[in-house]
């Protein structure tokens, strides 16, 4: 498998001093469809799967599959932060300390970057290997100002190239977007277009229980709109075969932390050369295990 | 803190001693302000505020200045209103070690306080108010200064930089009744009503919530809200064409209200005036974004590229640049990622905070009238 993969002749993408031109993958000539997936059976992931037992159908027409990468491959885990002014030092430091956790568990051979996000985006580790950086990075952490989770979202996305490789972007927030300047069906259309899979991970206990505003009736419980303030988060993991998770509170943040890059590494990246299909636009996917009782989650189709 | 205790003892014993008062405030603010203390003094948060002030509102009081007759002689009405110059600025210094200290409530409490400081202060030097509230000995033809207008400002710029939003509101709600025609404080009181609009759990229930009375009121309150502050802006610049600040909002506002053909004159204005690097900056991003919002890719590509001439390290507009291109060519850039250490702030990141980032200049040009 790692020598197929070896083999694979990225042609698709040029480079220039920050420029990339994002094409499909090309092997030999051969434009590949990279689907990432998630089996699961009882909650939990299901290892071992072979090419032959995935079926892949492209916008209904079944398709040959190539290859398929499995959890011995390295993985790009981009962290995206957000550092807004509603977290104060000691939160900071508890997701400082669940991120270092959780980071613990990528191997050799995978690749780590960082970005955080509250009035501004900065990038505290842009991906890389030496993921002995990624601590002093963690310990730069600041926080201030307003949320933008969703500009945050579009620079992860672009910062995480697949290249043959499987990317995630573990997204952490503790509220809303307040102050991004791209709109989130903007954000979605990249998601579209990109192979990478976003998980995110929030903590609804810092949602203001209730609030009183001037001129308003009522009380207003923040709680009961989250869901729809937050759509876009929902979208988004829709759209790119991620997850959303609640940690419920910071407890509980390092161990969410944790299972996400745990399961990222248990999904399977599959991959084919459309056949029968047309080039442009939206293709629908539908993934399938030739297996009982299991469950697949992957994105639901790819733009071109 | 001894020491800090200490100084402030000296200071309240002076209390009887009007003609050193104002420069005992000084010197505690001065000493505060250098120790770097965390907290605000105690003495400053009890009520009344400070015995000094209470000497201070007691005298002005035409009975209880005749009977404090040798307190304040007839002849010292300017140190009176230095007194009550250095009271009102001790209370807005205390204030802004407030904010530091995270303490908005403390803040808007010392503002409030404050006021009425001020509210004695404008009483000598008003001829319409003087009358009922002074004795003769203190009755002057002289204009009001321009410290308790310029301390309204400084005081609202403050406490727009705290959570404290519905404060900041009432203070400037305050400063345009006493100052109906002063530009800067309208554009306070804009900026403010902008930006409670822009608060998210109103925005989350006129958006998202379901059809009832609660979203109906969020509704009105942020279109109110909206209103106010354009009404404001236009004010402002009724009062001061060169106030430009004040146009940049007026144009964001209106895209906000969907009136997309005006903001977009609004904003042309300011943009062919070409003011400050930062003003055209804000100006030629608002523009973008309504190009871009109207999926006119190649346009908002041209005033994004625009924006960042007048703003190298603007990061709003070269992530809107960056999506622009997506949007033609399949271009991906992350430049908005590479940032230099030593860049200057995106004028966007300190939009949403008013005129907050002029306190600091504000207070120090606020404390050389009064102490040169």
């Amino acid at each position: 498998m790692k020598l197929i993969a070896a083999l694979t002749i990225v042609l698709g993408w040029l480079t220039l001093d920050g420029v990339l031109l994002l094409q499909p993958i090309f092997k030999s000539g051969v434009e590949m469809v990279r689907v990432d997936a998630l089996v699961v059976r009882d909650e939990k992931p299901v290892a071992d799967l072979k090419a032959e037992d995935f079926e892949v159908f492209d916008n209904g027409a079944r398709q040959t599959i190539d290859h398929v990468l499995s959890a011995e491959d390295p993985i790009d885990v981009m962290l995206t932060l957000d550092t807004s002014a509603s977290l104060d030092k000691a939160e900071l430091k508890h997701l400082a300390d669940g991120v270092r956790s959780a980071v613990a568990d990528l191997k050799p051979g995978d690749r780590a970057g960082l970005i955080t996000f509250s009035e501004e985006l900065s990038q505290l580790l842009p991906l890389t290997g030496r993921l002995d950086l990624l601590p002093a990075s963690l310990n730069r952490l600041e926080s201030s100002g307003a949320t933008t989770l969703i500009d945050a979202a579009y620079a992860a996305l672009l910062s995480t190239r697949a290249r043959g490789r499987r990317s995630l972007v573990l997204l952490f927030t503790d509220g809303l977007d307040t102050w991004s300047w791209l709109e989130p069906e903007w954000v979605l259309a990249v998601a579209k277009r990109s192979e990478t899979v976003i998980y995110t991970v929030e903590l609804r206990e810092a949602v203001a229980p209730f609030v009183r505003i001037p001129g308003v009736r009522g009380r207003i419980e923040p709680r009961d709109y989250y869901r729809a303030a937050t759509r876009f988060l929902d979208d988004i993991v829709e759209t790119t075969g991620g997850r959303r998770l609640d940690a419920g509170d910071f407890d509980r943040l390092q161990a969410t932390l944790k299972s996400v890059i745990g399961e990222f590494r248990q999904r399977y990246v599959i991959a084919y050369a459309p056949q029968g299909v047309t080039q442009d636009g939206w293709h629908t996917l539908d993934v399938r295990v030739k297996r009982r009782g299991v469950t697949v989650r992957a994105r639901p189709g790819y733009s071109r | 803190m001894t020491a800090l205790f200490a100084s402030l003892a000296a200071v309240l014993a002076l209390a009887g001693q009007a003609t050193h008062a104002p420069d005992d405030y000084k010197r505690l603010i001065d000493h505060y302000l250098a120790s770097g203390a965390a907290d605000v003094p105690s003495a400053l948060l009890a009520w009344p505020p400070d015995p000094l002030q209470e000497a201070v509102v007691e005298t002005i009081n035409p009975r209880k200045a005749e009977q404090k007759a040798s307190f304040y002689p007839a002849s010292s009405r300017d140190d009176l209103v230095r007194w009550l110059e250095a009271a009102a600025m001790a209370h807005l210094e205390a204030a802004r070690l407030a904010v530091r200290n995270e303490r908005s409530d403390q803040a808007a409490w010392l503002l409030a306080s404050g006021r009425t400081v001020i509210t004695r202060l404008r009483s000598i030097v008003d001829p319409r108010r003087r009358r009922s509230l002074v004795g003769p000995a203190l009755r002057t033809a002289e204009a009001e200064p321009a410290f308790a207008a310029r301390w309204f400002v400084a005081g609202g710029e403050l406490l727009h930089g705290t959570p404290r939003l519905g404060a900041a509101h009432t203070h400037f709600e305050a400063a345009m009744d006493a100052y109906p025609k002063d530009a800067r404080i309208r554009l306070g009181f804009g900026t403010v009503n902008e930006m409670e609009a822009a608060d998210s759990v109103l925005e989350i229930v006129a958006t998202h919530g379901p059809p009832n009375r609660t979203r109906q009121d969020a509704e009105t309150r942020r279109r109110r809200l909206l209103r106010e502050a354009a009404s404001a802006y236009e004010m402002t610049l009724k009062l001061n064409p060169a106030e430009v600040e004040a146009r940049v909002r007026l144009g964001r506002t209106m895209m906000l209200q969907n009136r997309r053909r005006e903001a977009t004159t609004t904003l042309e204005a300011v943009r062919s005036s070409k003011p400050t690097p930062s003003l055209t900056y804000l100006a030629c991003t608002l523009l973008a974004l309504v190009q871009h919002q109207s999926g006119r890719a190649k346009e908002a590509e041209r005033l994004y590229l625009e924006a960042l001439a007048a703003w190298p390290d603007g990061q709003r507009a070269a992530i809107g640049l960056s999506h622009a291109q997506w949007l033609q060519r399949q271009l991906l850039t992350t430049d908005f990622l590479h940032r230099p250490p030593d860049r200057r702030p995106d004028p966007w990141a300190a939009y949403s905070l008013g005129q907050f980032t002029r306190v600091d200049t504000s207070i120090a040009e606020l404390r050389k009238t009064i102490w040169p």
